[in-house]
Parts: C-alpha cells; sequence; structure tokens
C-alpha cells in the first residue's frame, strides 16, 4: 500500500518574489519542492510535515542551461537532472554525474536544485515512524541522541548529493534568493558539516541558479556504490585540475562526498599535488592526504570501516583519470 | 488553507478535469480513475510499477502530486490499445500495439504486473531513438524493477519492436535447437554453439521424446494479451461500493509484552470502524504456511497476541474509510509495553540464558520452547563415525547463510467481503487459496463452506505468498464492519512483516578416500526460524534432502535444530532449503577437491548421483513426519550433457589460462569461471494432490478449471497446452480458468515446483476422459463401431476411413440433439514419485581487487527439466530465478539495527538487479523424457535458484585465489577476505 502524503497546502508561485514571499511568511512552516524525490518520500514517512508545499516549477526563469557572454554556464535551479545529463553545454563530468544519479523515471522528475539541497541522509532518520518512536527520536527527529554516535551532540547524518562535489569541484557559484534580496556564494560555503544544519541558508531562501566558469582542464567524478545503479554514493570523489604539457597540476580541486555531513574539499592533498607530475607515487600520498581525516558513521547497511578504507581508493582512481 | 484545486489533464488523449485533494498522488488519482496499469511498488518510486509518460516522458506516479500534472499530457498503457470488439481475439488480432505485441510474441511477459511499465519506457525510448543499442534499451529500463524474467525477454522485446517499427522483419521467436555433445554427440568444441540471440533457449533434443502438437512449443501466454493492455487483472483493480481500508499496527520492538492495549481514542475517531487486537478477538492456534491438512507443528501463532516477537509483529488492526484515517487511528492506539531482551543470532538462541521466545502456556507442540527450540530433525543412513573413521581424510568446513526477501513486486494484498449470501469472499494474492479456505476457516469460526477465495492474477509470489499471511485480518475486519475491507501490505511491512528465507549456519563433515569415493557425508545445521515455525520443519528437510542427496556416500547423517529467534519470519522462499544446502555442499565438495589436488568437476561426477541411483535419505525427509516408505530412484538425468553444454558455453578453458585472469591492462582486476551442480525435487511424494476440470462448449471450445495458482510463471499456458494436446485442438480454444475456491476443484496451489508435474497430470487424464466421451460420441455420429480407432486433431474427430465430424458438432450433437449430456470430466492426480530435476550452473565475474566488487560478466544455466512443456515460459523462469539467486549470492541482504530494525526495508538500500547491470545469461535446455511426468515434464521453477551461489564462490575463489564461506559478496565481505589473504 502507497504511504500517504498528510495535508498540506499547495502553492505554485509564478514569480520569485511570489515564492519569497510565501516562504517568508510561513514561519518556517512552507518547504520548497524541487521534483519532490526527496521530499515527498521524507513526507510519507513523516519525517518532514510542512504546512505548505512550494513548487518552483511554475516560474520560468529557473528551468534552463545557457553560456552567458562570458562563458559561464548557467544552469537554472529546476532543471530536471534528465536534461543536466542530457545537456551538451554543460562540462561533461556534470552530465556524467546526472546522469549516475538513481533511475531514469527519478531523474526525469528530479531537479538540479533538490539534488544540490538533499536533505542528508542516515539509516535511523529514514526508518518508518514508529520504529522511530519506539528507539526513541533521535537528534535530527526532534529527539535528544545520535544513535550513530549517542555519546556525541551532533547528527552523523551523510550528504548523499552526487552533483554537489562536482559542482564544488568545477569552483561553481551559487544564486539564492531570499526575503533580504539575492546573494552569490562559492558552492562550497553552502555546505556545512552537519546532519542537521547541513546548509547556510535559510528556510526562506531558494538557490535559483548554479554558475559554472568556463573550465578548460579536466575533470572526473567518480562513485562507489554497492552495485552498478541506483545507488546513492557510499563515496564519490571530484577531481577537476589544469596540468601542464609535461602533466604538472597546475591547479587543482579535490571533493570527497558522501562521507560526512558535508562534502570535504581535500585541501591538504590539494596543496600537495599543486607543482607534483601525477606519478604513482604522488598519486598514493595524495590519497592519504586526502583519506587521513575521513571518518565515515555506520550510518548506511554498509561499515563504516569498508567506507573509510575505499576513500583512498577512490581518489586515487579519480587523479588517475585526470593524468589518462 | 485550499486543500483542493481543479486541474485540467490530458489523458490517454481525451481533456479531462478534475477537483484534487493537493496531497494526493498521481497514483492515487489515476487509480481512482480506473487506469489500473499504474501499480503499487513502493512509496519512493524505485520500482517503476507505477510509471506513466508526462508529455511523453516517463515518471513515477508515487512522487508526483496530481496538481502538479495540471496542464499537462499524461500517457498510460491503457491508451496504447483497443478492444476488439467482434470475432476471435488472438495475439495477432488483440488490438494492441506494435511494442505490445512485441512483448507477448517474445514471452517477456510473466506475472504482467511492472508489463505497462516497461512498454512505456520502451515507448518514451523509441520515440526519440528508433534504433537503439541493446545497452540504451537495458538503461531505458532501469528504473523498473523485475523479479520474475531477469530482463532477458523484456530487453529482446524493445529491440525487436524497434526493429518492427524501422519497417526491418523479425523471425518467429523459436527456440534454437542445438546439437547434443554427448552420447554419439560431437566433440565439445569450444565454439559458441549458436549464434541466435541470447534471450533464444537453446534446446537439445532427447529422441526419446514423441513428436507433439501444442506441448513443447513455444506457445504464447494465455494471459499475455489483457497483461500487456494493462487490463485491471489483480487484487486491487476492482472498486467496491462503501470499501473500509485496513492498516495493522506493527511491534516497534523485537520482543516485548503488551501490558496493554487502550483503543478508545482510535475507536472515537470518526470513520474508524473497527479496532481489533488480542484483547477482542479470540485467541486459536495456527501455522500459518499454506501446506496440506494437517498442518505441521508447532501451531504458534494466533491472529492477536498478547506478545510481539519481531519488530513488524501484529499488535493491532484497524479499518477505517480512508487510509489516511486508518492511519490516524493507529496512532491513537496507547500499547504499553514490556520490552523484553531479545535474541537475533540462531546459534545464540541455542544459549541456556537466551531469551524464550514462544513461553506461552498454551503452546506445547513446539520441541523444546524452553530451549527455542521448534523442531529438531534426525536422519541416517548408514553409520557415520564408521565411515570417517575408515576414510583417508575427513573434512569439517562450516557455513552461514543469511536472510532474504521474496520481493514480488506486487506486496501481499487482499479484498474481503459478505457476498449476498452472507459468504466471506477473499479475493487475495496468494499461491495457495485451498489451503487458506481452510487455514482461515476456524479463525474467522465460519465453517469452510462459508467462505470463496479467489486468486486473480498476482504479482509475483516466490513463496512468501504461500502463507495465509493478511486473511484473517481482512475476514476479522469484514466481520467486524459488515463492510468490504482492503488491505495491502507496505513495502517495508512486506520485508518486516511477510516471509523471507532461513538463514542458516551450515557444518559439513566428509569423509574421502583417495580413489575420490565419499564414506561417509554429515550435514549439521542450526536454522533461524524467528519468530514463528511456519515452514520451519519443511524448509529445513529440504535442506537436508538436497544436501544429502546430491552426491552418493557410503552413510550419511542430518542433524537439524530450527531455532526461534526475534527477526522476522522466514517461510517458503522459491527454492525452499535447497539452495542454503547447495551453497554449502558444492563450496565444500569444490574445497575438498582442491585440497585433494582433483579437478572439482571429475571428483563430484564421480559421486553425484544419476539415473540408476538410489535416493537413501529420501524417505526420513518427506514432508511431516519421518515415514519410511519405499527407496525412489532416479529415473532421468541429463546432468552430463548439461556440464558439456555449459562448459563450452562459459568457455570453461579460460579458466586455467593466468594471462585470461588477470588481464595486464587492468591491474585491480582478476577474473573466474565456477561452477555449481543442481539436483532438484518435483513436488512432495504422496502429498501434493492437483485437480482438474475439463468440459465442452457449444462452438467446439473447453472451459478447463484448475486448482492450480498461476503466479505470473506461466502455468494456466502450460496446463492449458496439455489440454490442447490431448483434445487435438489449438491452444486458443482453451479457455481456463484457476485458482477458485468455488469454481474449480481443489489443489494444493502453486510451490515445491508441482505445477506442472501434479497439475499437468491431472489435466491430462481429465483430459483423456474428455477424449474418450468425444471419440464415442463421434464414433456414434460416424456410424463406428470402435470408439477406439477415431483420431482428434485440428478440431475434429477423424475416423479411419477420412470422414470426419469437427468437435463444434460433437458439441453441439451432445448439448442439444442427441441423448444430451455435458460432455465433462474431473481427474486428480498425487504422485509417488518427485523426479529430480538437474542443472549445470556456471558464472563467470571480474573481481575488483582495490575494491572487492565483484562483477558478474555472464550466467550459463543448462537444465533438464525433463521435457519442456513450453520452452519459452521454461527459459523465462530459469532466466528469472538465476537473477533472484544471483541477488541471494552478491549484494541482497536484510540488514538489521542492534534492537532488530531493519535499516534497509526499501529499494535502494535492499538491492535488486535492474536491468542495466545484468550479466549476460544463456539458457540451455536439456531433454530427457521422464516417464512418470506428463508428455515427459519435470520441474523448472525452483532449481534456478539453487547454483549461483555457490559458482559465484567457485568463480570468485578462480579469480582470487580466496574462498569465502558466507554470503552475499558484497564488497565489504570480498574486500575483507582478500585483506586476510
Ligand atoms: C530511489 C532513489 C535513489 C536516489 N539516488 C540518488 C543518487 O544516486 N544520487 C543522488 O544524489 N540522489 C539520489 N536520490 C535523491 C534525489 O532523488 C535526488 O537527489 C534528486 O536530485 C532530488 O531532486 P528533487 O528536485 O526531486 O528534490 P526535492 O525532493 O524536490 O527536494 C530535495 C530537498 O531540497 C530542497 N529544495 C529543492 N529545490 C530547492 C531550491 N531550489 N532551493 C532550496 N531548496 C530546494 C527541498 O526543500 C528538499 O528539502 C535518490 C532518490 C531515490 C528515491
Ligand atoms: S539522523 Fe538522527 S541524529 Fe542524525
Amino acid at each position: 500500500m502507497t504511504l500517504r502524503l498528510p495535508l498540506f497546502e499547495y502553492r505554485t508561485p509564478t514569480s520569485l518574489a511570489e515564492a519569497v514571499a510565501i516562504l517568508s511568511d510561513s514561519d518556517g512552516g512552507a518547504v520548497i519542492a524541487g521534483g519532490g524525490t526527496d521530499l515527498f518520500p521524507k513526507m510519507k514517512r513523516r519525517q518532514t510535515t510542512p504546512t505548505t508545499v512550494v513548487s518552483l516549477s511554475a516560474i520560468p526563469e529557473l528551468s534552463g542551461i545557457e553560456i552567458d557572454s562570458e562563458g559561464n554556464c548557467r544552469l537554472g535551479a529546476s532543471t530536471p537532472v534528465a536534461a543536466v545529463a542530457a545537456s551538451e553545454l554543460v562540462p561533461a563530468v556534470v552530465a556524467a554525474a546526472a546522469a549516475e544519479i538513481a533511475s531514469p523515471q527519478i531523474r526525469n522528475t528530479a531537479t538540479l536544485g533538490g539534488n544540490l539541497c538533499l536533505d542528508t541522509r542516515c539509516n535511523y532518520i529514514d526508518m518508518p515512524e514508529l520504529w522511530r518512536e519506539a528507539s526513541g527520536h533521535c537528534l535530527k527527529d526532534g529527539g535528544d541522541t545520535c544513535w550513530v554516535a549517542p555519546r556525541g551532540d551532533r547528527c552523523w547524518a551523510i550528504s548523499s548529493t552526487d552533483l554537489a562535489p562536482v559542482v564544488i569541484a568545477l569552483n561553481g557559484t551559487l544564486r539564492l534568493v531570499g526575503p533580504r534580496g539575492e546573494r552569490e556564494t562559492p558552492a562550497e560555503a553552502l555546505y556545512r558539516n552537519d546532519g542537521i544544519d547541513y546548509h547556510d541558508r535559510s528556510d526562506d531562501e531558494i538557490l535559483t541558479q548554479v554558475m559554472l566558469p568556463p573550465f578548460g582542464g579536466r575533470a572526473t567524478y567518480r562513485k562507489l556504490r554497492r552495485r552498478g545503479s541506483i545507488d546513492f554514493p557510499l563515496v564519490g570523489v571530484a577531481a577537476a585540475a589544469h596540468l601542464d604539457d609535461r602533466g604538472t597540476v597546475g591547479s587543482i580541486r579535490l571533493v570527497v562526498g558522501a562521507v560526512a555531513s558535508a562534502p570535504l574539499r581535500a585541501t591538504a592533498a590539494e596543496e600537495f599535488l599543486v607543482g607534483r607530475q601525477l606519478t604513482d607515487e604522488v598519486i598514493e600520498e595524495a590519497a592519504r592526504l586526502a583519506s587521513h581525516h575521513v571518518r565515515p558513521q555506520d550510518n548506511t547497511d554498509t561499515g563504516s570501516r569498508y567506507r573509510k578504507w575505499m576513500t583512498p581508493v577512490f581518489v586515487t582512481r579519480a587523479l588517475q583519470d585526470l593524468r589518462a | 488553507m485550499t486543500t483542493t484545486v481543479p486541474i485540467e489533464i490530458t489523458l490517454n488523449g481525451v481533456t479531462r478535469s478534475f477537483e484534487v485533494d493537493v496531497h494526493r498522488t498521481l497514483y492515487e488519482l489515476l487509480r481512482s480513475e480506473g487506469l489500473f496499469s499504474v501499480r503499487f511498488g513502493s512509496d519512493t518510486g524505485e520500482t517503476g510499477a507505477a510509471a506513466l509518460l508526462l508529455d511523453g516522458r516517463l515518471v513515477s506516479a508515487e512522487v508526483i502530486l496530481a496538481v502538479q500534472a495540471d496542464g499537462h499530457r499524461i500517457d498510460t498503457v491503457e491508451g496504447l490499445s483497443s478492444r476488439v470488439e467482434a470475432g476471435e481475439l488472438t495475439p495477432e488480432v488483440a488490438g494492441l500495439d506494435v511494442i505490445q505485441t512485441a512483448f507477448v510474441a517474445t514471452g517477456a511477459i510473466q506475472s504482467g504486473y511492472s508489463t505497462p511499465a516497461m512498454i512505456l519506457a520502451a515507448k518514451e525510448l523509441l520515440g526519440v531513438n528508433p534504433d537503439p543499442t541493446e545497452a540504451e534499451v537495458r538503461d531505458a529500463l532501469s528504473g523498473i524493477l523485475d523479479r520474475e524474467s531477469g530482463y532477458v525477454k523484456p530487453v529482446e522485446a524493445v529491440l525487436r519492436a524497434a526493429a518492427l517499427l524501422r519497417g526491418e522483419s523479425r523471425e518467429p521467436f523459436r527456440p534454437e535447437v542445438i546439437a547434443p555433445l554427448t552420447e554419439g554427440g560431437s566433440d565439445p568444441g569450444t565454439g559458441p554453439a549458436t549464434s541466435a540471440s541470447a534471450a533464444v533457449p537453446r534446446i537439445v533434443l532427447s529422441s526419446d521424446v514423441p513428436p507433439t502438437a501444442v506441448v513443447g512449443k513455444p506457445e504464447l501466454k494465455v494471459d499475455a494479451i489483457k497483461l500487456a493492455k494493462g487490463n485491471g487483472a489483480f487484487v486491487d483493480d476492482i472498486e467496491m461500493r462503501g470499501m473500509l481500508h485496513a492498516k495493522v499496527l506493527r511491534s516497534p520492538h523485537a520482543h516485548a509484552r503488551i501490558v496493554s492495549i487502550d483503543d478508545s481514542a482510535a475507536r472515537a475517531l470518526p470513520g474508524v470502524h473497527a479496532v481489533i487486537h488480542h484483547e477482542n478477538i479470540a485467541r486459536v492456534r495456527y501455522a500459518s504456511g499454506g501446506q496440506s491438512w494437517p498442518n505441521p507443528a508447532p501451531l504458534d501463532q494466533v491472529s492477536f497476541d498478547n506478545k510481539v516477537r519481531h519488530v513488524g509483529d501484529r499488535v493491532a488492526a484497524v479499518a477505517a474509510e480512508t487510509p489516511e484515517i486508518a492511519a490516524a487511528a493507529l496512532s491513537l492506539i496507547d500499547v504499553t509495553y514490556e520490552v523484553l531482551p531479545a535474541v537475533f543470532d540462531e546459534n545464540e538462541a541455542l544459549a541456556p540464558d537466551a531469551p524464550v521466545v514462544h513461553d506461552e502456556p498454551d503452546l506445547d507442540d513446539a520441541f523444546a520452547p524452553s530451549r527455542n527450540i521448534s523442531h529438531h530433525i534426525e536422519a541416517q543412513v548408514g553409520d557415520v563415525e564408521e565411515g570417517f573413521a575408515a576414510a583417508d581424510r575427513v573434512f569439517e568446513q562450516t557455513f552461514r547463510v543469511h536472510q532474504v526477501q521474496q520481493c514480488p513486486i506486487e506486496p501481499h494484498i487482499a479484498i474481503a467481503w459478505w457476498d449476498e449470501d452472507e459468504r466471506m469472499v477473499i479475493r487475495t494474492s496468494t499461491q495457495v487459496p485451498f489451503h487458506v479456505r481452510r487455514m482461515v476457516a476456524p479463525l474467522l469460526d465460519l465453517p469452510v463452506k462459508r467462505i470463496r477465495v479467489v486468486k486473480p492474477r498476482i504479482g509475483g509470489g516466490f513463496g512468501a505468498k504461500q502463507e495465509m499471511l493478511i486473511e484473517d485480518i481482512v475476514g476479522h475486519l469484514v466481520i467486524a464492519t459488515g463492510r468490504p475491507v482492503k488491505l495491502e501490505l507496505t513495502r517495508e511491512e512486506e520485508f518486516a512483516s511477510s516471509r523471507t528465507r532461513h538463514p542458516q549456519t551450515i557444518t559439513y563433515r566428509t569423509g574421502v578416500n583417495s580413489d575420490g569415493t565419499l564414506t561417509a557425508q554429515e550435514m549439521r545445521v542450526v536454522a533461524n526460524t524467528g519468530a514463528f515455525g511456519t515452514h520451519g520443519l519443511t524448509v529445513q528437510t529440504v535442506t537436508g534432502m538436497r544436501g544429502l542427496s546430491s552426491y552418493k556416500a557410503g552413510a550419511k547423517r542430518f542433524d537439524c535444530d530450527v531455532v526461534y529467534t526475534n527477526i522476522p519470519v522466514p517461510g517458503a522462499y522459491r527454492g525452499y532449503g535447497a539452495p542454503q544446502a547447495l551453497f554449502a555442499l558444492e563450496s565444500h565438495m569444490e574445497d575438498i577437491a582442491r585440497e585433494m589436488g582433483w579437478d572439482p568437476i571429475e571428483f563430484k561426477r564421480q559421486n553425484w548421483t544419476v539415473e540408476g541411483d538410489v535416493l537413501d535419505i529420501a524417505p526420513q525427509l518427506g514432508e511431516g513426519a519421518a515415514e519410511v516408505g519405499p527407496l525412489p530412484i532416479v529415473t532421468s538425468c541429463g546432468l552430463e550433457e548439461c556440464v558439456a553444454q555449459g562448459m563450452r558455453a562459459i568457455g570453461w578453458e579460460r579458466r586455467e589460462d593466468p594471462a585470461w585472469r588477470e588481464p595486464s591492462d587492468r591491474p585491480n582486476i582478476r577474473r573466474g569461471i565456477g561452477f555449481a551442480m543442481c539436483m532438484h525435487g518435483t513436488a512432495i511424494p504422496g502429498l501434493d494432490m492437483g485437480a482438474a476440470s475439463i468440459k465442452i462448449n457449444d462452438d467446439g471450445s473447453f472451459n478447463v478449471l484448475v486448482g492450480a495458482a498461476d503466479l505470473g510463471t506461466g502455468a494456466d499456458t502450460v496446463l492449458a497446452q496439455m489440454a490442447a494436446e490431448v483434445l487435438g485442438v489449438p491452444l486458443s480454444d482453451i479457455v481456463i480458468y484457476s485458482g477458485d475456491t468455488d469454481m474449480t476443484p481443489f489443489d494444493v496451489g502453486a510451490y515445491a515446483s508441482s505445477t506442472t508435474y501434479i497439475s499437468g497430470m491431472a489435466v491430462k487424464k481429465a483430459a483423456e476422459k474428455v477424449w474418450w466421451k468425444i471419440k464415442q460420441r463421434a464414433a456414434r455420429m460416424l456410424d463406428i463401431d470402435m470408439a477406439c480407432t477415431i483420431e482428434l486433431r485440428d478440431r475434429r474427430a477423424w475416423a479411419p476411413d477420412g470422414r470426419s465430424v469437427s468437435l463444434a458438432e460433437v458439441a453441439l450433437n451432445s448439448l442439444h440433439t442427441t441423448d444430451q449430456e455435458q460432455i465433462m470430466d474431473t481427474a486428480s492426480y498425487v504422485s509417488t514419485e518427485s523426479p529430480p530435476p538437474y542443472a549445470g550452473q556456471f558464472v563467470e565475474v571480474e573481481v575488483d581487487v582495490d575494491t572487492g566488487q565483484v562483477t558478474v560478466v555472464k550466467m550459463v544455466m543448462a537444465v533438464d527439466c525433463g521435457v519442456a512443456i513450453n520452452p519459452v515460459t521454461a527459459s523465462g523462469q530459469i532466466e528469472g530465478g538465476m537473477v533472484q539467486a544471483l541477488g541471494y549470492g552478491h549484494c541482497e541482504e536484510m540488514a538489521y539495527d542492534d534492537e532488530g530494525r531493519m535499516v534497509n526495508a526499501a529499494f535502494g538500500p535492499y538491492w535488486i538487479y535492474r536491468a542495466d547491470e545484468m550479466p549476460e545469461l544463456e539458457v540451455y535446455l536439456v531433454q530427457t523424457m521422464e516417464d512418470s511426468g506428463p508428455f515427459g515434464a519435470k520441474a523448472v521453477a525452483e532449481i534456478p535458484k539453487d547454483g549461483v551461489a555457490p559458482a559465484l564462490r567457485s568463480a570468485i575463489l578462480n579469480a582470487t585465489g580466496t574462498a569465502i564461506d558466507a554470503i552475499p559478496f558484497t564488497p565489504e565481505r570480498v574486500w575483507s577476505a582478500l585483506q586476510e589473504g
């Protein structure tokens, strides 16, 4: 039997201003829906019960992909993930990462904005309502313990978005519109390593656009999952670099996803790599540097030990891709 | 707040206006409009069963609000076809579009539950890409989970439709006949046997099999047209006036006593019509397994108990006017639990201080409930200790097999109501309608005669529906409310509150002589039967039977404890104890061979049970009590040919080539090939019974009424083929109806690989009786003395002199003009034998040694199922079964937290294979003539579940040198094992 959605009011504003007004008037009771592929299942499980769902689908300027006069690739937040995957305007690595998300049916509905704003995930919060209640609600669920790390005082739910590491690696900028107007922020600055407060964004701020600067280097995204498809990443590594003719790294951005509540920049590894050629030894050291502070928690059904050990393997593979 | 809004949708070409509640999904709207092809699979859209085209793009109706469709175009499968309003309805003239026709023509439809979704996925793809590659087709189908076909034939169907739409022609979809390799056949070459598409079954014919007209032919499935059209054929596809919606309150605790239960607030909620629980429902003990009377003990269940024994166990149920009200009522039931310590592992449950799962005083028929032992099984042939003492070497090895779920895409669902005669009608998705009727009767305090159980089309079962799982709840609620009641499980309930496969710890001890013979083989099993003992005895006897019959040994011993724990309940799952046994047995035998320096296949061949061998332990491991009967003897065995065909198809010789195993251009990859032999049973001898009635109609067509329960396997088709063969008519002249306790004769139901063999024999016998009556009447009509000289073929009865009458004339004569009678007869069948089908299972893998990820590249299965009555449906069974078995060996696993709550009760975290990650599959059907079976048939349904896990282990071992004694082979497990070396 299909679980039913709780009652809510549904709004389809036709302008951003109207959307922002609805959100800010709602006192936190309203949520934004992109495609709803993440939101509606969560509402069915009563992980969230908003009073109002604000669909962005009727705001025309939020959809579409274009290259502006300066060569930036601008993607509207409502663009379906399937359209990103099929686009020839976006960097190939973005299209490839988008094509690895969920299934065709879900990609046809899911949006880029929803993916970048994807709620963090954890075994506990994703259980049926009754089981959560019986365990005692966890921190993210309004309770006072995180069942993954009961002694701590934070929630360890994981950031599982496939596109965020790629957008960060490509040094993307996000445009957000809220009651206090519009702002731009580096993609990296949106994410916080906290399972509950995973975004540096107020509830009434709408992600409207992703801007990717022109990129002439090499980039890759490597995703570990338990099997071929449909799966959320267990580890995701995005890397984007400029190499000179001799293969020396001029600049690089390396991002590890799905091992913490935010995508993690591997800055130590990045610094180490600049000025070096991607030899096997260099890659090995970079993989070590990128992984040693990674501490996945036991909150997927795959053990944390395995995910920790796979991080250097996937960093290695990503760096090998850049070399190839 | 405004909760209802007007919307306008162009629905299958017609513009329609609706007033919808904003929180309604498109799924709810379309179904309430009678568009039943949009089906429930899960809440998040991962099964893809609720697919539709929104402005031409495939989306899931589960995660789209109806309001989101405002102003858009929606297409469903109902819009693709038209009704045939005059004349014959045949696959050629069915009003289907090209894609639907291709699905019918290639045997791509099994239960048909997700077929509409696949057809729409194909429609979307072919609209933008008229000439897709196979990979593109697989990608397009990848969002639709199919538990039945292994995707082989659906992919073929889409490619075929694409070709036809491009204006190309295609050969009819027929099996490919392959020359035998053994017994006078050619030398086992190494090249591929045929260039035909892998979707086409390869058949090795036997000269012992007489020619037939309908049997053995790739006839199209008799239910394929309605399923391709998405016609309302499943339990949920009816509208009942005043129907209430049921929901069940499930235990959040693995083990607890219900101290008090206060339902007053729930009852007071407007729209709630009944709340039932242990305080208001009579305590009647039963065992839920759908098995013959008397059900094997222990009777350790009651509809509602004052104790809960696993997370997901029943606490209470409500019936309310809407699902929302029902859900709200559940949250108003105030239950106080005394939480008890719980135990999940079967070995820990045997410890002296373990919590006692069943301490109720009225349980008196379990083996040792205070020690958590529900059954204890022992069987012995000869003296194993003597055998071990005499052996040159004795090997002992312990294996662990885990818990998986059947995952039918259609969950359990039942709708029940009082009919005009105040009889209870239960329309339910079951494999065992007759057992359900008998078993539910005492719980509802109704005589059997006041209950009618109807099984419509069902969306897969795989054993999960060989249970009386929810029918008592809907029955109680109908009695309590007087209204029709529907209960459909959620996906989470299907995982945690339905049935699963028994986990086991298996220890083998085998004595071997240096000449390769086995002096003794012992199997000790601790089986985890979870909260209840349903199927606990019989699954484990099958484990013992299969685990100790596949090879000959001087002495054999089986010792098994079936243990209660607090995990969700194991029960029947296709394969029924055999996949567990064969994983351990085949792995153990291979390891012995390696240790002794022998070729594994040679060592196994030296010992495996073949034609003429006695199944010496079988009489002690029958269903129920240990009856000692005559020793069964194997009468047909095609194993050698299966192994030869499989070795050629997989390229077995590459196994020994180090350059192939370690490809120099991919340093992290190791390749390997593995093998397992499989031997199964066909039906439960002396117990399984099926019956059939056949009657003639005015136009010379026949109604065939069978109790058998087609759960998507094609049973109706093969049974109809057998009737058509005997009666000399084409399949289209048979109208078959099955699985309705009022309308059809008895049948035990769909389990134990019995339908083709047992129900098939009943159909054959009934058809022969009708055949004789027709011949007698035809002889009279043709004025011939000897009725036995009349022949039936081509819809006519023929005299030796060439004169004939049509069957329509015979029917009209008998019904209307002369010495009138309804030509009709009934027959039953029960077998004293259970002839084993055999198979060789081969698997090729690539192992990424850096990550432990195993990629299964190819699977070949060559099966001796006697004569395949329909080679296309038989190969579909094998393909689908192999893929379920692959999930078992490779990636599926029910995972729990420390409190016994499942952490992956959804597709996604519970991995079942998708179209785009499938290995290549190739199926060989090796004919043998099994004289005890109808037209030479043996079973095929379960054997594909048996060999994949051990063959996968064997392939990983070949690739990496690492032997792993537990499944599934997840990346984590393989990687850890590789680290340990
Ligand atoms: C079976 C399954 C498999 C999946 N696999 C993957 C996977 O492999 N990789 C992956 O990354 N994801 C996966 N997902 C998650 C999800 O479907 C995708 O991430 C998708 O891109 C989310 O987009 P959406 O538009 O549907 O999001 P929604 O559900 O609409 O929104 C998600 C969240 O973002 C917020 N939001 C949406 N749009 C905006 C905006 N413009 N501004 C501010 N906040 C916004 C919403 O309020 C909500 O909290 C999977 C989901 C399912 C059901
Ligand atoms: S998800 Fe519950 S505390 Fe983190």
